[in-house]
């Protein structure tokens, strides 16, 4: 019921919160969705250019996502030992390296035209979907 | 019967996937108006596919399990101004959504024909996201979709 009595105050720093968890997602999606569409033939090279490119823009949402976390915390009184915020840190941050991996092998798989390169970063961009999802879970329930 | 915690997160979750999908269809919907060859186009536009099957996860979820919600939560009605204009903004992206798929399926078409050489098809495909409705349509998707999200988060209008 968090959302239904949040005051007025917390509505911007949410909005921009949710705004960056969304296109964060968004993005991640989308490079999956390349990379994994991607086959070893010249013509898909537009798709690991995408996975590139769409991994890359994932990281300015990522900020804007955590920023606004911040921002909103700043606001909220949660005890900071709170199980769903614990849950947000870890995948927020722990998600933050593995999108870092991801990106680097995207951008090797565009320069040296690797496969296998390709197909790490979409292994990698499925877990940071899985690892969202279970974030998404934890800031809708509030566990604990 | 699931609780609100549920049902939030079901909704929130498909909202996920929605913005997802559109992210996708912008790819597809810039890329493809400044690729060279046919076959780019055709791999840009295979990405569209699973993405559409997530808009219509995602823009049948958060329907439904927002109407559930504003039903069971006591302090929401469906004609608040907030659930109200979020359900008429859903109405204009979904239908937007919707018809720029059909571009994209027309593209692919175009992209696969028989007859013309692979830089011609291109052409078509290019000039087929090029026009003004492909245009509109793709930008009412966008502000739609920014627009609910806004409505839900200020609730303009909300007692609470």
């Amino acid at each position: 019921m968090i959302a239904f009595l949040r005051p007025d105050a917390w509505d911007l720093p949410v909005f921009v919160h949710v705004l960056g968890a969304m296109l964060l997602t968004a993005f991640v999606a989308t490079a999956f969705a390349a990379l994994a569409a991607a086959r070893a033939r010249a013509p898909d090279a537009i798709l690991v250019r995408v996975g590139a490119w769409s991994l890359t823009a994932a990281i300015p949402s990522w900020a804007l996502m955590r920023g606004g976390a911040e921002w909103a915390r700043s606001r909220e009184p949660f005890p900071s030992d709170s199980e769903w915020i614990g849950i947000g840190y870890v995948v927020a941050d722990g998600g933050a390296l593995v999108l870092l991996l991801a990106v680097a092998l995207a951008w090797i798989a565009v320069r040296r035209a690797s496969t296998g390169a390709g197909r790490a970063a979409a292994v990698l961009a499925a877990l940071l979907a899985v690892g969202y999802l279970v974030a998404v879970w934890a800031m809708t329930t509030k566990p604990s | 019967m699931p609780s609100y915690e549920t049902l939030l997160f079901l909704h929130v979750t498909s909202a996920f996937a929605f913005v997802a999908s559109y992210v996708v269809f912008s790819v597809a919907f810039l890329l493809g108006r400044r690729v060279e060859r046919a076959e780019p186009a055709l791999a840009l536009l295979r990405i569209a596919r699973p993405a559409d099957v997530l808009a219509w996860i995602g823009a049948t979820g958060t329907i439904l399990f927002g109407v559930w919600l504003a039903i069971k939560v006591d302090g929401y009605e469906l004609w608040d101004p907030w659930i109200a204009g979020a359900l008429g903004l859903w109405l204009v992206t979904e239908e937007a959504i919707r018809r720029e798929n059909l571009l994209f399926a027309k593209a692919r078409r175009a992209a696969r024909a028989p007859l013309g050489t692979p830089e011609t098809r291109a052409a078509e495909v290019r000039t087929l996201l090029r026009t003004r409705t492909a245009n509109l349509l793709h930008a009412a998707g966008g502000i739609g979709m920014v627009g609910i999200l806004a409505l839900m988060i200020f609730k303009p209008g909300a007692g609470g």
